[in-house]
């Protein structure tokens, strides 16, 4: 057999050996038998150089095409199998490449939460001013100059115009969305709040609250007792229980406030819950008639309740955490675990 | 409010156990913030202080020899400055275990011997005073315990009282409020009208200048009061609630406060020596040095209690230290008054000076309860301090009037309420709470006792109902009605994608607080003029609201960059401009702090990525470099309008912030991508397949890349895109690497077409930009 024959007869071997091989050892024994150093078809490639020179150009053009085709049909296969002929440096047990992946601050992720809830419900999302106008803070809630119970919360104030504070809650909100609105209304104003108050473990000065206001006929107490139970039972579980209790706040009437069973202690009391069992969550309550007349609501036809919780309390709660000033610090080893 | 068990079970007929008061108290709207327990240990005995001599070690201890009855003599050693010889003293034996905790054994003081320790009120668990040592009566046994001597073990609940609640500021409020909740029945007998007829002008005249702010005041005179400390059982009492024992004059005001409510006051007669009283406002000029110690300058609104020449007393609010009570007073004027609330608050809140007795007036007191504390007082000092009562009492001012019925419907109760009460039975829970109720049928009239001035309202009866009913009793309920679909807002939904966003190319999202101070505001030359101030600032370094969110956020993550050598912070908050408007302007921003190598191009790699993600279309954003007051960098325009800026911190900024590394910074409002944001909508596929060629070449190191992608922009429409692949700088120039995209929409592509344009592109480039292609 000349050159030619011997080359097209060694490449359908090699062929049908590829093709037969059953798993990666096969194809590994095949590659060693025709491609390898001293395979048949790399020996018989070596003869191209003994060859007359005027078949040399032509015959060495066809044996590397041959091979070619020979070593692409190998590496399909090697690819089907998982190429064992290489493991060098593969080593599954290696960890992961560290991905450098993003954080969300808990506030935000636990506003998120709250968000999605209350939308299941059928609230709307409204923001507003933080720097309020006492008017809409205090007055139009119900809580007059001369009234102690501007006590309840201790204000900054702000400079420049006349009645400036930092709203001191969310409840403001409630007026200026009703400017716009008629009932019914479903809304919640999540949004920073600031309290002129000394910080510790439990307070910030500036904090996060979500406001809830709902109007429509016939709303009932209950309702709004049954919302909050919903929504603590939806963010914290379902074993959660609430319990209402009276409470004063200038702007709502009946007032209450609602508490949560402690979910530390499940009730029994710890130092968490002072004891008592109970988380106080929020105040709350029936929108007072007057702060309904004040955004042109007619007391007589619609009520409505509200509430104010802190978000900051809820996130505490959630994940665990045991002082509040943690959440602003801008600590590393805070945010990385969010 | 601290309320006594012991005192306000004497009120009482049944009293449940403390947690159990406690439950319902907070369930009732009076939250029990705590439940206090003191016990006196049965060691603690009454001793007398035999002989005080200075301790031979220490300046500040003295040695005591104390008598501790049946003949038993002991050294004590004690660093009390109240203490003194002759004193009947607790002791608590070696052996005692305090209700603090603190074990007494004998020991070796500084080289002396002490056999116990002569106890502080708030050792014993007493009360919270802690400068000097009890005191206790003359007469008292020595060697009795202490535990016999002032009563039994005491509980004490402290209320939290809401300003509504100004009724259980009293031990006869909170009985009332205890009788309506658990049906225990009042024990307080009904007024018996024992009038004595009016004082005589000779004994006190009183006048009332100011009628609307002293609607009613009334005085007693009481002579012949001895000198002494009130008993123990009072004593007892007054500690529980918190108020210090002083002598048996001001003791009784104190006590009767505390027992009805009523704040009263007394004065020592000699202080008004022509025995006239005045009620009238202050005169321009005039002062009084108080009770406290302190001089207040009063104003023309400031409410007086006067002599004939001057203010003796700021009214409702505190007494003058000339006119109080002195060790050798004898005659004691007696005062129970109805001050304007209102009034009371404004002085209150103008002087910065309160007592126990504004806060009671600032809640309003009962106007009906008034006369009958007056007459207690008057009473008790004669019952326990051997005074003689003048007959008569000098009053000024009218009856008190009834409070308004209100009409309430039984159905609007059941509605509110949701549940489904007769009305029988809703009028009996009002009843409980001391109102008076008439009419029969659906709807009634319901009148509030005297002492209950926070119900006007239909909607205050609803909540007395739900209330005395027990909220927790309620069944659970959701709203019924229309839901209306909404969309978050806008720029809600720009804040929750720009937060996503950036968390998802790895940054960390923060919240700081958004204040900082002038110097930081100058730091970055920032118009402090342009920031909103806080007029009371928790501290000076909080007096600003952020104008931009970078101030702080850069403060924080210097710090953090040491532990973190690739930070990539953000922050999405609201910053604040001074408008000159009612309110200042509030804007949204996101600011993002990126430390390490080619931070720059990474960050404004991650702005443009996010705004790609929020369909910001790219030919709205343009990209303006200069000087920005952080860096060198670029200002970031959105549809012309100039939105925020990114920058590489300047070397000073770094320096001060002691980043070690490389930091790029960037604050954009989010207000105007708002404006630019578009709809994302999906762009046809090009059926044609696009090109791509690789293209390098030197560029000298002060041409900006901006001018080659400007002269790129102008070759060929066929030049789609371009991405810059590979950049190295070796000595004055770079070396750039693009991958070209060619792309039509109509046809496909030939090589020599692109061959064409790739000469075109790389003609131009030599000539605009004098770029060297590269040909290795």
């Amino acid at each position: 057999m000349n050159f030619e024959e011997r080359l097209r007869q060694l490449s359908a071997e090699a062929k049908k050996a590829i093709s037969m091989a059953q798993d990666a050892l096969a194809l590994l024994h095949a590659e060693k038998r025709f491609l390898g150093r001293k395979g048949s078809l790399t020996v018989l490639l070596k003869e191209l150089a003994t060859l007359p020179a005027a078949d040399r150009a032509r015959l060495g053009v066809i044996a590397n095409a041959t091979k070619q085709t020979l070593e692409r049909s190998l590496q399909d296969r090697k690819n089907a199998f998982g190429d064992v002929g290489k493991t060098q440096g593969f080593d599954p047990t290696m960890p992961g490449r560290a991905i450098r992946r993003g954080h969300i601050h808990p506030l935000t992720q636990t506003i998120r939460r709250l968000v999605e809830i209350f939308r299941t419900m059928g609230f709307e999302v409204v923001e507003g001013p933080e720097v309020e106008l006492e008017t809409y803070n205090f007055d139009l809630l119900n809580i007059p100059a001369d009234h102690p119970a501007r006590d309840l919360q201790d204000t900054f104030y702000v400079a420049g115009g006349k009645n400036r504070v930092l709203r001191t809650h969310t409840s403001p909100v409630q007026l200026r969305a009703m400017e716009t609105r008629r009932p019914p209304v479903r809304l919640i104003v999540p949004g920073r709040v600031y309290r002129h108050e000394a910080t510790d473990a439990s307070h910030e000065a500036a904090f996060f609250q979500c406001e809830g206001l709902v109007i429509d006929r016939g709303i009932k107490l209950t309702d709004l007792f049954g919302t909050i139970d919903a929504l603590l039972k939806a963010f914290f579980g379902i074993d959660v229980r609430t319990r209402a209790q009276a409470s004063y706040f200038p702007f709502v009437e009946p007032g209450a406030e609602i508490s949560m069973s402690c979910l530390l202690c499940h009730g029994k009391g710890c130092p968490v819950c002072k004891q008592s069992g109970w988380l106080e969550m929020m105040g709350c309550g029936m929108v007072h008639p007057t702060v309904l007349k004040n955004m042109r609501v007619d007391p007589k036809i619609y009520s409505g309740f509200a509430f104010g919780m802190g978000i900051d309390r809820l996130m505490l709660l959630k994940y665990g955490i045991g002082d509040v000033r943690l959440s602003y610090a801008g600590d590393p080893r805070f945010l990385k675990q969010f | 409010m601290r309320l006594s068990l012991s005192w306000v079970q004497t009120f009482l007929t049944k009293i449940p156990e403390p947690e159990l008061l406690a439950e319902q108290l907070t369930i009732a709207g009076i939250p029990v913030e705590r439940i206090e327990r003191t016990t006196i240990p049965s060691t603690v005995v009454v001793g007398r202080v035999l002989s005080v001599s200075q301790h031979p070690n220490a300046n500040r201890l003295r040695v005591a020899r104390v008598d501790l009855g049946k003949g038993r003599h002991e050294q004590i050693v004690c660093g009390a400055p109240n203490l003194a010889a002759d004193q009947r003293v607790a002791v608590a034996l070696p052996g005692t275990t305090l209700p603090n905790g603190a074990s007494i054994t004998t020991a070796t003081i500084r080289g002396t011997a002490s056999a116990g320790m002569i106890c502080a009120e708030d050792e014993l668990g007493l009360g919270s005073d802690h400068t000097g040592i009890l005191v206790l009566e003359q007469n008292v046994e020595i060697g009795r315990p202490l535990a016999g001597v002032l009563g039994r073990d005491e509980t004490v609940l402290d209320l939290e009282v809401t300003p509504n609640r100004a009724d259980c500021l009293s031990v006869l409020g909170c009985a009332r409020e205890i009788s309506a909740i658990t049906g225990a029945k009042l024990l307080f007998p009904k007024e018996k009208q024992k009038k004595d007829g009016a004082l005589s002008p000779k004994v006190l005249k009183v006048r009332v200048e100011e009628k609307r702010a002293c609607p009613w005041y009334g005085a007693r005179v009481v002579e012949g009061v001895h000198r002494m400390p009130s008993p123990d059982w009072m004593q007892a009492r007054l500690r529980a609630s918190g108020i210090r024992p002083l002598n048996i004059v001001i003791d009784v005001t104190n006590y009767v406060m505390l027992e009805l409510g009523q704040p009263l006051h007394a004065f020592d007669a000699r202080a008004l020596p022509d025995r006239k009283l005045v009620v009238r406002n202050a005169r321009a000029g005039e002062r009084l040095l108080a009770l406290d110690g302190k001089t207040y300058d009063l104003a023309p609104t400031t409410l007086v209690i006067a002599s004939s020449k001057k203010p003796v007393a700021i009214a409702g609010i505190m007494g003058g230290e000339e006119s109080g009570i002195q060790e050798n007073t004898t005659s004691v004027i007696l005062e129970a008054a109805v001050f304007d609330a209102k009034n009371i608050r404004l002085t209150s809140k103008r002087l910065g000076c309160a007592s126990e007795s504004s806060y009671r007036f600032e809640r309003t007191v009962d106007p009906h309860m008034t006369a009958r504390a007056l007459d207690r007082a008057a009473q008790l000092l004669v019952e326990l301090a051997h005074g003689t009562c003048v007959r008569g009492s000098a009053v000024v001012g009218a009856k008190p009037k009834k409070p308004v019925a209100i009409k309430v419907s039984s159905d609007r109760v059941n509605a509110v309420l949701n549940l489904h009460l007769t009305p029988p039975a809703i009028a009996r829970l009002l009843k409980r709470d001391g109102c008076t109720v008439t009419g029969a049928g659906r709807s009634f009239r319901v009148t509030p006792p005297s002492w209950r001035r926070d119900l006007v309202l239909e909607e205050d009866y609803l909540e007395e109902v739900g209330r005395i009913y027990g909220y927790p009793k309620l069944p659970l309920s959701m709203p019924v009605g229309t839901l209306v679909a909404s969309e978050l807002p806008p720029l809600w939904r720009l804040k929750e994608s720009f937060t996503d966003a950036l968390a998802a190319f790895g940054g960390t999202e923060c919240k700081h607080y958004p204040f900082y101070d002038e110097k930081r505001a100058q730091l970055f030359g920032l118009d402090v003029n342009a920031h909103v101030r806080v007029v009371n600032p928790l501290s000076h370094e909080q007096a600003l609201l952020r104008l931009q969110l970078l101030p702080i956020l850069l403060k924080k993550s210097g710090v953090a960059s040491r532990e973190d050598s690739m930070l990539f912070w953000y922050e999405i908050g609201r910053c604040f401009r001074e408008s000159g408007q009612a309110q200042p302007d509030e804007h949204e921003h996101i600011a993002v702090v990126t430390v390490g190598p080619d931070s720059y191009r990474t960050l404004k790699g991650v702005i443009t990525a996010a705004l790609e993600m929020l369909h910001v279309p790219k030919e709205t954003v343009a990209w303006q470099t200069g000087e920005t007051r952080y860096g060198p960098g670029q200002m970031v325009t959105l549809g012309g309008k100039t939105a925020g800026h990114c920058s590489a911190l300047s070397p000073t900024l770094r320096d001060h912030h002691k980043f070690r590394q490389e930091v790029t910074v960037a604050e954009l409002q989010l207000e105007p991508i708002l404006a630019v944001q578009g709809e994302g909508r999906y762009e046809a596929l090009s059926p044609f397949p696009a090109l791509r060629r690789d293209l390098a070449f030197w560029l000298s190191e002060d041409v900006p890349f901006a001018d080659v992608e400007k002269a790129l922009a102008a070759i060929d429409p066929l030049l789609v895109d371009h991405e810059l692949f590979d950049v190295y700088l070796s000595k004055n120039r770079r070396s750039l690497a693009l991958r070209l995209t060619f792309q039509s929409k109509e046809r496909t592509l030939t090589s020599a077409e692109i061959d064409t344009i790739m000469q075109k592109i790389t003609a131009t480039l030599s000539k605009t930009v004098h770029a060297e292609m590269r040909t290795e």
